[in-house]
């Protein structure tokens, strides 16, 4: 009797040890929590953005490789036949891309945001300046090619040092209202951001 | 102190101070008539004939010769005028290479249209081996860089170098912070004498349709002064205007080589040093020791501005500098 109640005893100290030590646990671990910086969601978008964009680079670089990779040469026509053929193998892979799937919807907002807070900075004259080459009147498609006759109009430096990163010969341009991700190797449009700039004819 | 005193140097040379005459042998690309370079902030009109055509370039024996050709890739009769007129040059000033200022190609870009735009209007310099260093422009496709006859190595933005003068080539139209980064790095490491660069957007103009690139001028221009930089070339705009020079550097723009914007340069523009708006042009460059000979030509084969400008830290400047102290 004595044996068992010491046992019980025994028993409800060890149920009271493992209580207090899950306890301890879990006080800690949501001290741990507390502590661990918290995830930054425009952070991880625009992670996500960089991994994406060197996927397509990489699926570049590897189509180019198993067609003719682009390399100077002295040959307008062989020049133009290696573009075209990359592009085509871009295109192909690429069939079903559509918008977003290179810009993640944070990351199209933050470019939004970045360009219209620029331009709402700018002088009315630098403001007229940055678009007064934009080719108006055209919608950008994913996987078409930039309007072989319009001039490429550049994206004010400063501003273009504000937006998120491209690399290896991805450039942002602006086309009408929309800033598209053109492929400077192939001419492609590979995604965009609609409705950036104001409206023709609006505020300048 | 030696910045201010190259800039008075400069001021002197080109304040009217007779060039020293060149034989008329080096000279005679047809009737000239400007010499000396006058400064002046109006825009040139009608040059008239001069008896004796005078040039700045000496055509001495181990000067760097270059060409400079701005926005030329129509195709049309004016490039053709204007390539013709590179070749005859050639003959009595035998540079060595072209640069280019951009818009390289205006509308498609075929193969029709680089023999159309390219190889054709240059095709008697392409034969004698010259060669031409190219820039790309708004309205050029940055596939151009593969294009061997530009000589880019595919790259957007390169380095050259011609005896003692490098070359920083820009593309001025995607002016990113990895390229900015790596100009600070390729003018920190340069030694050469002369440090030159060109791209398409000029920093300072006097164009009314354009004007200056500030956005692009606040990114590089630090990085010029930073390092000295003697002399930049920009095209983008339709006309000659050579400026005064900003801040201790020489700014040319040279984009009247094949297009033509009659009359853009605002008439009274405080940063003109010469301008010229009436016809194409293109510019024969010498580089001295310590000079850059200049002249610019008209399609009508006039010499439309001419002269003679010190390097910035030339052994005359830092002299003068050293004898004030």
């Amino acid at each position: 009797m004595k044996l068992r109640a010491r046992s019980l005893v025994t028993t409800r100290r060890f149920r009271l040890a493992i209580c207090a030590a899950v306890l301890a646990c879990s006080a800690g671990l949501l001290q741990a929590q507390a502590a661990a910086p918290k995830a930054d969601p425009q952070t991880a978008a625009l992670q996500e953005f960089q991994k994406r964009l060197h996927g397509y680079v990489e699926l570049r670089t590897k189509l180019a490789h198993d067609l003719r990779p682009l390399k100077p040469t002295a040959n307008a026509a062989e020049l133009a036949a290696r573009q075209d053929s990359l592009a085509a193998a871009i295109r192909e892979t690429r069939k079903n891309a559509r918008v977003g799937d290179l810009i993640p919807t944070p990351v199209a907002e933050l470019v939004r945001r970045t360009i219209q807070s620029d331009f709402q900075n700018r002088a009315p004259e630098a403001r007229r300046a940055a678009v007064s080459e934009v080719t108006g009147g055209i919608s950008p498609v994913i996987n078409r090619t930039y309007p072989a006759k319009a001039a490429l109009p550049t994206i004010p430096p400063l501003l273009l040092a504000k937006l998120p990163l491209l690399p290896d010969n991805l450039q942002y341009r602006f086309l009408d209202r929309h800033v598209v991700i053109l492929d400077g190797d192939t001419e492609l449009i590979i995604d965009y951001v609609a409705n950036v700039l104001p409206a023709r004819g609006g505020p300048s | 102190m030696t910045r201010v005193l190259s800039a008075i140097a400069v001021v002197f040379v080109l304040g009217g101070v007779p060039y020293p005459h060149v034989p008329a042998s080096v000279g005679q690309i047809t009737a000239f008539a400007e010499q000396g370079a006058p400064a002046t902030n109006a825009p040139a009109r009608a040059p008239a004939a001069a008896a004796t055509p005078p040039t700045a370039l000496l055509n001495e024996k181990d000067s760097v010769k270059f060409a400079v050709i701005g926005d030329t890739g129509t195709g049309g009769s004016a490039q053709k005028t204007i390539g013709k007129l590179l070749s005859d040059a050639r003959s009595r000033f035998p540079y060595e290479f072209v640069i280019m200022l951009g818009d390289n190609m205006y509308g498609g870009e075929s193969p029709a249209d680089f023999v159309n735009k390219f190889e054709t209007p240059y095709k008697p310099i392409l034969d004698a081996g010259v060669k031409f260093y190219a820039t790309l422009g708004n309205h050029d496709e940055p596939s151009q860089r593969f294009y061997k006859p530009f000589n880019m190595d595919g790259n957007r933005f390169y380095t050259f170098k011609k005896g003692d003068a490098e070359f920083f080539v820009l593309d001025s139209t995607y002016m990113t912070p990895v390229q900015v980064a790596w100009l600070k790095e390729a003018l920190s490491k340069s030694s050469a004498r002369w440090k030159i660069a060109y791209f398409h957007h000029p920093l300072y103009s006097s164009g009314e349709k354009h004007g200056s690139e500030e956005d692009l001028r606040a990114l590089v221009e630090p990085l010029f002064v930073q390092y000295k930089l003697d002399v930049v070339f920009a095209g983008h705009e339709h006309f000659y205007e050579r400026l005064k020079p900003q801040q201790g550097i020489y700014y040319f723009t040279a984009g009247g080589s094949a297009k033509l914007r009659e009359g853009n340069i605002a008439a009274k523009s405080p940063i003109t040093e010469k301008g010229f708006d009436t016809d194409n042009s293109f510019m024969l460059v010498e580089l001295t020791k310590d000079r850059l000979l200049f002249d610019t030509i008209s399609r009508k084969a006039q010499l439309v501005d001419s002269g003679a400008l010190m390097r910035r830290q030339s052994d005359a400047g830092q002299g003068q500098a050293a004898a004030v102290r």
